[in-house]
């Protein structure tokens, strides 16, 4: 409200054309909420220098070369490098390839949990907690905890399949198996957050909604499609949107479990960026990548919002 | 319209805040280092002689023992005590480390963030980075036989990794060549011979297979095929039978021959033919060791301090294994692997605390009977429930006809805690050491996907697998 009025003596005076007005009603501004603005500045400080001077920093790298301490501008010529870079295009491959499965099955499972949970009402309190639980497991310890299980020669998953007469997986140590076998681990790990968010969204939708269905005699699945799914389709758009994000910057179950192979085929692009900045040593290329990585985010980003905003006109 | 337009940079800013965390923690490499010890009274001048004893002077150095080497600890402790004697009117800080003394992501952060202590410990791999870190000082002034006794009995091999450009940048600790652990027990119980070590790749698979045979989750023999590793032992398997990474100027791949065709093959056919090699992928540094301390494994490639890790932190009993020179082809192997520890020193110390820098590595790490070489006070220091590896069978960096190291020789003869009897083939052997080659990480990272694709896809071609590993190395090598 103080910003609105603010904002209409603002333009009051610079209509008026006083720019000497428009700094006093500025200061007047500032100092009715004085305890607000100091409150504002310091996150905007902490934001400029833990978020925007990185980020201003690492575009600036990325045309940039250093060597035996010497800095030089070298244009996009990390750009032409990471491109030339054969693992580039692998990482960008398996990126997708993760970013696909796990939007599959890591955006479907929660969702489908959520209502499955919705739906016990009485013992509601402790499915939560219980969905909830991995989160609560540091994430190196669950996925290490995977490594084990998935352990091709004596793994839990391989004694389970032998008890029930199946053929014996690689898991993780085969280039087919792999990243399916992160999927499972990174949609284990981060079910429990995306469960919650849906189960609210469930939560909101009025009751009567179901009434009527039930009384139009609609079944469980046509209630779901008719009801619950238009209900929760912002919900569920952003929540497409951050998974999309999140997945594609895949980093510690590849990290942790793979080493980014076999033969390559986990090496996700967050990975071969962190190999060209922490094992090659080359801060500049790296920076490149990042730069890249931001863009195709940017493009998706846009693409989630183009098509919110036909989804609200419809 | 306008609400559109917010949410759009709202979204934006969210991804791209998100995509560049991981990339734009650093700080430019051009700008100057500060560091943080502190000259006090007298700064010094760069003469070429040793400090002033009684100079005042604080110093910083890292690759302390940590809280989980307590023996170790309570040796470096002693040492500075030690040193305090000689030099009463210097300070040393000695940074501790618990796990691996440098991890090689964190070491490049902190060279990023100029944040290494005064004297900081480095791989002799790392040299590129840290001179373009522009962090380093040429110490070529300061160092000579009388401020660091026994300087011209190094190796000609460590020599070369100290300086650049004729410059001395920096003073070894440590320098080893690879050779072949194995585990006495396994070896006898599948009817080998525990003091005859295979010396020839064809023993090493015909033994494997035997060991794999007892059953149990055993392995004859483990290699690495992840986190840069892979492509390191690669290099150590290619120089064992006479072949290189890359060519004599360092500009082309030289690997996608009959030897590198021969390492892979090797490999492959030990996992997927004989069961020579289990089927757990060993991904990363640290996977090696637990199946190698619990005598699931039969075999291993590696340094003398793999024993002292299998020993000193995972408890493994010493008497288990024993070492022999690395493999060759039809005898003898003609190269083998070598690698390091050194210390540099960073921008912006003064004369004097340099000169202390120099007295205390020469002190700690470079002096017969003293600090790391004192091998009676390591065994007098020792808890009885902590066992101690003293006795392994390192190559050290000295002339072995120097005087200093007719003393290490005859220091550890009395003082090993270790069967070193055991490892008589690796010191009796000694192997031509090959250095690694440029762009080392980069390389070893590029030949951790042919070595991870022998030992798990039972598809692999070996020769299309180094054709297009050479097209890579190719080119790393022509942006170098």
């Amino acid at each position: 409200m103080a910003y609105a009025l603010a904002t209409e003596r603002l333009q009051d005076t610079t209509r008026r054309g006083g720019s000497q007005s428009t700094w006093t009603a500025l200061r007047r501004a500032a100092g009715r909420n004085l305890r607000a603005h100091a409150f504002l500045f310091g996150a905007l400080v902490c934001f400029a220098l833990f978020t925007w001077y990185p980020m201003i920093r690492e575009i600036i790298m990325s045309f940039q070369r250093v060597h035996r301490g010497q800095t030089t501008w070298v244009g996009l010529g990390n750009y032409r490098q990471v491109a030339a870079d054969p693992e580039f295009w692998q990482a960008w491959r398996n990126t997708l390839e993760f970013s696909g499965l796990a939007l599959v099955f890591g955006f479907a499972a929660p969702f489908a949990v959520a209502i499955v949970v919705n739906e016990f009402r009485h013992a509601q309190g402790y499915l939560r907690i219980l969905v909830y639980l991995p989160v609560m497991l540091p994430p190196v310890a669950g996925i290490l905890l995977f490594k084990y299980f998935m352990d091709p020669g004596f793994g839990l998953f391989n004694e389970a399949l032998h008890i029930l007469h199946l053929p014996k997986s690689q898991w993780l140590a085969s280039k087919s198996s792999a990243m399916p076998s992160l999927v499972v681990v990174s949609t284990w790990g981060n079910m429990g957050t995306a469960t919650l968010v849906y189960l609210a969204a469930l939560q909101g939708i009025p009751g009567d909604l179901y009434e009527a269905a039930e009384l139009d005699g609609c079944s469980v699945l046509q209630r779901i499609r008719h009801v619950t799914i238009p209900q929760t389709r912002l919900i569920l758009s952003l929540m497409a949107m951050l998974q999309i994000v999140a997945t594609m910057q895949m980093f510690t179950e590849a990290f942790v479990l793979t080493g980014g192979g076999p033969e390559g085929s986990t090496t996700t692009v967050v990975y071969l960026l962190y190999n060209y900045a922490f094992n090659y040593n080359k801060f500049n290329t790296a920076a490149a990548l990042g730069v890249i990585m931001l863009l195709v985010l940017a493009c998706f980003s846009a693409i989630y919002i183009v098509l919110e905003r036909r989804g609200s006109e419809d | 319209m306008k609400r559109n337009a917010s949410r759009t940079m709202v979204a934006l800013v969210t991804a791209a805040g998100i995509a560049m965390a991981g990339a734009a923690c650093s700080s430019s490499s051009s700008k100057g280092s500060s560091n943080k010890g502190s000259g006090n009274s007298a700064d010094g001048v760069a003469d070429g002689k040793p400090l002033d004893p009684n100079a005042t002077v604080t110093i910083t150095i890292d690759g302390a023992p940590g809280a989980d080497q307590a023996a170790n600890k309570a040796a470096y402790a002693d040492d500075l005590q030690a040193f305090k004697i000689l030099y009463p009117n210097v300070t040393v800080n000695a940074k501790p480390y618990v796990g691996q003394v440098e991890d090689p992501p964190q070491f490049t952060a902190s060279l990023k963030a100029h944040n290494e202590t005064g004297a900081f410990h480095a791989y002799f791999t790392d040299k590129n980075q840290v001179l373009d870190s522009g962090d380093t000082t040429d110490i070529s002034a300061y160092v000579n036989d009388q401020t660091v006794p026994g300087w011209s009995q190094l190796l000609p091999g460590v020599k070369q990794n100290l300086q650049d450009s004729g410059k001395t940048y920096s003073l070894p600790i440590n320098f080893y060549t690879e050779g072949l652990i194995y585990n006495r027990s396994l070896f006898q119980k599948a009817g080998l011979d525990p003091n005859k070590p295979p010396t020839t790749w064809d023993e090493v698979e015909a033994d494997a297979a035997k060991i794999s045979a007892l059953g149990g989750g055993v392995s004859g023999y483990e290699d690495y095929s992840g986190g840069n590793t892979g492509g390191w032992h690669f290099a150590g398997e290619i120089d064992s039978l006479g072949g290189q990474m890359v060519n004599s100027d360092g500009t082309k791949a030289a690997f996608n021959t009959d030897q590198g065709k021969q390492v892979l093959q090797r490999l492959h056919d030990m996992r997927f033919k004989d069961g020579g090699i289990g089927p757990t992928p060993v991904t990363q540094w640290a996977d090696a060791f637990p199946p190698l301390a619990t005598s699931k494994v039969g075999m291993f490639l590696g340094a003398p301090d793999v024993i002292q890790h299998l020993v000193e932190v995972l408890g493994a009993d010493p008497k288990l294994y024993g070492m022999g020179p690395i493999p060759g082809s039809t005898g003898p192997a003609t190269g083998t692997l070598a690698g390091g520890d050194l210390y540099y020193f960073k921008k912006g110390l003064t004369p004097n605390q340099i000169k202390a820098e120099i007295a205390w590595i020469t002190f700690e790490y470079l002096t017969p009977g003293k600090g790391q070489f004192d091998f009676a006070r390591d065994k007098a220091l020792a808890a009885p429930d902590k066992p101690v590896a003293i006795g392994l069978p390192q190559k050290f960096f000295w002339n072995p006809s120097s005087a200093q190291m007719t003393q290490v020789q005859s220091d550890l003869k009395t003082s090993a805690t270790l069967p070193i009897d055991q490892y008589t083939d690796f010191v009796d052997n000694p192997i031509a050491p090959v250095l690694e080659p440029p762009a080392a990480q980069q390389l070893y990272k590029v030949l951790d996907t042919a070595m991870s694709a022998a030992m798990t896809n039972a598809n692999a071609d070996p020769a299309k697998l180094l054709s297009t590993a050479e097209s890579q190395v190719n080119s790393i090598l022509a942006n170098q």
